[in-house]
């Protein structure tokens, strides 16, 4: 329950939202780091979107009552994580977190990521592994290469550097969670939501986080399918990049 | 001018007819609705015209500068293929994300419905 307190904090709902495909061996450990976390004046809860898994996330999730949703068919990262913002606007949150279910995030950047929604009104937060010194992981050199050509694609459009354009760790405000509740890219969004809303002349900011590898599996991404992938999201930032700004209906 | 072979003409008005009967029996049996099936029609029906009336297709050819009527045909056919295949792969987009929007619900519904359960399980205990 909430106490009412003297001083003029205002109790702010956030929703980690964890996507999760095939995590048995990560997921209770990364909920129970999760929920050692606690930040004054916020309320933290989490939806775990169990995408579809084929192995025994499932049971897991159930044995553990953690709180989350079993999609009956696998949508991939973009309809899982679309369905953690449709959950966050059902249920009226203040912000909604991304964090990856397979230990790859760090919890205690949470405070970081949304100190700035909360603070300086911005509408989007990215936990950046190339931003600051935190993380000593910065994926592969070829990972970083493609990440780079994204990053410097996207500054070609809208004129706005954002170094960490794949990174899975972000903080959406509320007006971001409708946006993307009603629409967010099915296969790979990272980069393309960062386009979406630069171009909406949204305010983006990127902090510094420490990223971990993998604790157990591979990502979903096997090796980056490093032309495809590329050619995809430089067709999709392209034709964003060209595209008239879309009239935002809820402004 | 009329210089094809009845048989060949045979030939084809046979290919129509068992086309138009294929289409005929996918639309009874429920394996393609009406609605796609329109497409096939018109596909049956430039057959049968072309079968028909090739005379007059070498008057079109020549008038588009095409030497033969053959290569006229190829590249008719392929143009309407082509359409076709792209009319396909958007009606794939459009089922894809209906599909998403779905399971998206299922799911939030189902979250509801075990948290419901959940809580009453707790109230009667």
């Amino acid at each position: 329950m909430v106490k009412k307190m003297s001083k003029k904090i205002i109790e702010k709902n956030i929703l980690v939202i964890i996507p999760a495909y095939n995590e048995e061996k990560n997921i209770v450990n990364t909920i129970h780091k999760l929920q050692n976390q606690t930040i004054p004046g916020i309320h933290i809860d989490y939806i775990i979107i169990n995408d579809g898994s084929t192995d025994n996330t499932e049971m897991v999730l159930q044995d553990n009552h953690f709180n989350h949703i079993q999609l009956p068919c696998n949508l991939g990262i973009g309809g899982a994580v679309q369905t953690g913002y449709k959950y966050a606007l059902k249920y009226n949150y203040d912000i909604a977190i991304q964090f990856d279910g397979d230990g790859q995030h760090d919890p205690s950047y949470i405070k970081d990521i949304i100190t700035p929604i909360i603070e300086e009104d911005y509408d989007f937060v990215i936990g950046s592994r190339f931003v600051g010194n935190e993380s000593e992981f910065k994926s592969t050199r070829l990972r970083r290469l493609g990440s780079r050509i994204l990053s410097c694609q996207i500054k070609l459009f809208t004129g706005k550097k954002i170094k960490d354009v794949t990174s899975g760790f972000r903080a959406a405000n509320k007006q971001i969670i409708k946006t993307f509740a009603n629409d967010y890219p099915s296969d790979y969004p990272e980069p393309e939501t960062i386009m979406i809303l630069l171009k909406r002349h949204k305010k983006v900011k990127e902090v510094p986080v420490r990223m971990h590898e993998r604790e157990n599996g591979t990502s979903s991404i096997k090796a980056f399918k490093s032309f495809y992938y590329m050619l995809r999201v430089s067709i999709a930032i392209f034709i964003l990049g060209i595209g008239r700004v879309e009239g935002d209906k809820d402004e | 001018m009329n210089n094809t072979p009845l048989q060949l003409k045979l030939a084809l008005l046979a290919l129509v007819v068992i086309f138009l009967i294929t289409i005929y029996i996918a639309i009874h049996k429920k394996k393609i609705t009406v609605r796609y099936s329109v497409v096939w029609f018109a596909a049956a029906l430039a057959m049968l015209i072309a079968a028909l009336f090739t005379g007059s297709l070498e008057v079109v050819a020549k008038w588009l500068g095409i030497e033969t009527v053959s290569n006229m045909i190829f590249l008719g056919g392929f143009a309407v293929l082509f359409i076709i295949s792209f009319s396909l792969t958007v009606i794939v987009s459009s089922l894809r994300q209906r599909v998403i929007t779905l399971t998206q619900e299922v799911g939030m519904l189902k979250q509801q419905v075990e948290r419901n359960d959940h809580n009453e399980n707790k109230n009667h205990q």
